[in-house]
């Protein structure tokens, strides 16, 4: 484990691709290692750990928050839901960027995701956005095959992967269950 | 039109509140979110009250969704969750309650399929009966673990009604299975397990053409017992998952037909090369067959017909007999499963006829690109020689042809051929294998002919990388080199080289600086000029121009790479090492129809696959 962490050090975890669907029903989360600048992961239902996602989509609403730091948060959605994202003084270029976003647009975000507990104690995934781009229709489409396929590729894989069983036990939900929801994507993009 | 409701609906609203709205506004914006963007109209009209909201300082009014409650019967076939629906239809299976709050749980019918149901106890909730046909009006369908269900509560009226169409479920295939659900399946018992547990009657295998799955006799259905080699019709069996695998259940609601011979689907002789994991009749030739080493096996070999070749075995059993080379046969039903990603056939007793047939085959001659684990015919230029690593290995190195190149081993047997470098070779019925996500294959069973006059045309190991470019770094856009002959070092923002300091007749060039990311794996990525020039349509000199009228400078053209690529999918070829990327063509990748094509077929689910 320590010479991975080493090894790892010089990599960039990769940008998982989640349906709005998934990240939703998201709640676990842990920290890998002890000290204070090891990565925080949430748990994928499909079974795979992931601190960085990219996800695509329509922005359909955008809320600046007024205090004293500005803070925006943002509504996009996908074929299956809704992506809560945020951004705050901590992301200045997700920050610029959005400001000169309207909705409703095509965006493609990249940002981190964490799970925060509503005062009705209700998990909430929300992902904070590291950048925000516009984008044209295209992508958003190469986002829903990119991210049916690596969801498909999660729920396919060999089940001895530890992550895997981990979600298994805390979701308690297949991963064959999570197949209408890749076909609703995929059916929803409209040639 | 319903647009047009719910602009009525939101300027109402606002109205009401005292804030006009200006009606065209209004309709532009909504039909902008649910025409073009394809925002379904409940969220569109979400968003643009709260953006509303917030521009007349009001608290934002929580969504709720009206409840819809029709009287139209909707198949159930049709009902997806969260809805509020009416039906028709039998009840096929009750289920003894398990909890004094559920009065009765059961599945439900009609001719467009079935669904798991439940009567919550009060009062006046009505005892359905099996076999009945019923009116179930308002109930809910809700979806736990990805199984969708109808919950009938004190609302929901059951009527008894007349019987209808006798529910005639149609057969499923079995490839098609998807878990949760209530069908019907045809197929052979091909396997049969030895029992587990007092509460499972028989568990085993069940195969028809499109393939296999397993399955499980609950002791509680009282099912008469299957047996291996019979074909039965099973009516009402619940499929389920497990490990990735799609399992049928066998319960007491499940009819079970044993079919005669007569009733067998006549299975229509398969190409070789169409065959998946299943139940399958050829008709092939043994081009290969193979000395058995082990006792429970009586025989190896290669079966090929003119679209592709399979690995076949024969069992060693009383009455087995081996097949002979070179001959033809027609081979009836014979089950195909998948052993270490390639496919094989298992040969019964009785199932293969020798025909008098005396063709050769011409063999179906692939591109590497296309080798998947199994059987394969190739042609192709020894590339490479690799240094043996062990005493068993004959030889090793690499195959390549004009789709790319392919690991090749040949174990130490007497039979074994060594290839000679840059030599031309056809090779036939080699098997392909997939170790660490590497395919190689081996060569001792092979017949291998050197072609001594050709020559191919290997295609460079150059690499393609898809993903998605995810951060733009420093140092991107039009950047100033040193130029110090051989040197070409990224200067400074003060023009300084590390090795040759102070530099002011530079060199501009263009790079991107970055990380490119599939999802998987995350490459440190630079892309050199002539990929900049194909991705932001700028060139050196526009670049520099740009640089130069601009305030920001540099930084400029910063800015605009990073708007024209970050969040982009990119196709870029290069050269890869370990997680590193040097890419010298890119292009944004296109939407990929066929891939859409490809996903769909698989979100529809076959794990055997």
């Amino acid at each position: 484990m320590s010479d991975n962490t080493a090894n790892r050090r010089f990599e960039r975890e990769a940008a998982k691709r989640v349906f709005a669907a998934e990240l939703r029903e998201a709640y676990h989360h842990f920290r890998e290692g002890s000290d204070d600048k090891s990565p925080t992961y949430i748990l994928l239902p499909t079974g795979e750990r992931c601190n960085r996602v990219f996800i695509a989509g329509t922005l359909t609403e955008k809320k600046k928050s007024e205090g004293e730091a500005v803070f925006y948060q943002i509504r996009v959605m996908d074929p299956t839901g809704t992506f809560f994202v945020s951004a705050g003084s901590y992301q200045p270029e997700a920050l610029h960027q959005i400001s000169t976003i309207e909705s409703p647009s095509y965006v493609a975000i990249i940002g981190k995701p964490g799970v925060f507990q509503a005062p009705d104690g209700r998990n909430l995934v929300s992902v904070r956005a590291e950048s925000i781009t516009a984008v044209d229709k295209e992508v958003v489409d190469c986002w829903i095959l990119d991210t049916a396929r690596l969801t498909l590729d999660r729920i396919e894989k060999n089940t001895d992967d530890p992550d895997h069983q981990k979600a298994l036990e805390i979701y308690k939900r297949s991963f064959e269950s999570w197949r209408p929801k890749i076909k609703d994507a995929l059916a929803s993009i409209q040639l | 039109m319903e647009l047009k409701e719910i602009a009525d609906r939101i300027s109402e609203k606002f109205a009401a509140a005292g804030h006009q709205i200006d009606r065209a506004k209004l309709e532009e914006r909504l039909l902008r979110f649910v025409d073009e963007f394809s925002v379904p109209p409940a969220e569109a009209e979400r968003a643009i009250i709260s953006d509303y909201a917030r521009m007349f300082g009001m608290e934002t009014p929580s969504a709720t969704s009206p409840k819809k409650s029709s009287d139209e019967t909707v198949p159930i076939a049709d009902i997806v969750a969260e809805q509020w629906v009416t039906i028709e239809g039998q009840i096929v299976t009750l289920f003894p309650s398990r909890s004094p709050s559920i009065a009765q749980s059961g599945v439900i019918a009609d001719s467009s399929g079935s669904i798991r149901f439940l009567i919550w106890a009060n009062e006046n909730a009505p005892v359905v009966e099996i076999k009945k046909w019923y009116r179930i009006e308002s109930a809910v369908a809700d979806e736990y673990n990805g199984q969708v269900s109808l919950k009938l509560h004190k609302g929901t009226t059951i009527t008894e009604i007349q019987p209808k169409d006798a529910h005639t479920p149609n057969i499923t295939p079995i490839s098609q299975l998807v878990p949760k659900r209530w069908v019907s399946i045809e197929g052979e018992v091909t396997t049969l397990f030895p029992p587990r547990s007092p509460a499972i009657a028989q568990s085993g295998v069940i195969a028809d053409a499109s393939g296999t799955t397993r399955f499980t006799v609950w002791a509680s259905a009282e099912a008469p017992v299957l047996e291996r080699g019979s074909w039965y019709r099973l009516d009402m069996v619940e499929t389920d998952e497990f490990n990735g695998q799609v399992n049928v259940k066998i319960h007491a609601g499940t009819t079970i037909t044993p079919l005669s011979r007569e009733d067998i689907p006549k299975q229509e002789i398969i190409p070789i090369g169409q065959i998946k994991p299943g139940v399958f009749s050829v008709k092939a030739k043994v081009v290969a067959v193979e000395k058995p080493f082990s006792d429970q096996i009586l025989q190896r070999g290669i079966l090929a017909d003119e679209t592709g070749a399979i690995q076949f075995v024969i069992r060693n059993t009383p009455d087995a007999s081996p097949l002979e080379e070179n001959q033809w046969y027609t081979i009836s039903s014979a089950v195909v499963d998948r052993y270490r990603g390639a496919l094989s056939m298992q040969i019964s007793p009785g199932s293969a006829t020798p025909l008098q047939e005396d063709r050769s085959i011409r063999p179906n001659i692939i591109p590497i690109a296309q080798v998947v684990p199994g059987i394969v015919c190739l042609r192709v230029k020894m590339v490479q020689e690799y240094e043996s690593s062990s005493d068993r290995i004959f030889q090793s190195g690499l195959l390549g042809d004009e789709s790319g190149t392919i690991r090749f081993i040949t174990w130490n047997d007497e039979n074994a051929l060594r290839l000679v470098p840059d030599m031309v070779y056809s090779i036939f019925y080699a098997s392909a294998d997939e170790f660490n996500n590497r395919l190689s294959v081996t060569l001792n069973r092979a017949t291998i002919l050197p072609d001594e006059n050709a020559t191919i045309q290997v295609r460079s190991p150059n690499e393609e990388v898809k993903g998605a470019f995810v951060h733009l770094s420093p140092g991107s856009g039009l950047i100033k080199r040193c130029p110090v002959e051989g040197c070409g070092r990224v200067l400074s923002r003060q023009n300084y080289c590390q090795v040759h300091e102070i530099q002011p007749n530079f060199i501009y060039d263009l790079r991107v600086k970055g990380w490119l990311d599939d999802g998987q794996k995350t490459y440190d990525t630079i892309i050199s000029r002539e990929g900049v020039e194909e991705l932001t349509g700028l060139s050196l000199v526009s670049a520099q121009e740009m640089a130069e009228n601009n305030p920001l400078g540099l930084d400029t053209v910063f800015y605009h790479v990073n708007e024209r690529i970050l969040g982009r999918y990119l196709v870029c070829r290069g050269k890869t090492f370990d997680n590193r990327l040097f890419a010298y063509t890119c292009e944004f990748q296109k939407f990929d129809a066929g891939m859409l094509a490809e996903l769909m077929n698989r979100a529809e689910g076959s794990s055997h696959e």
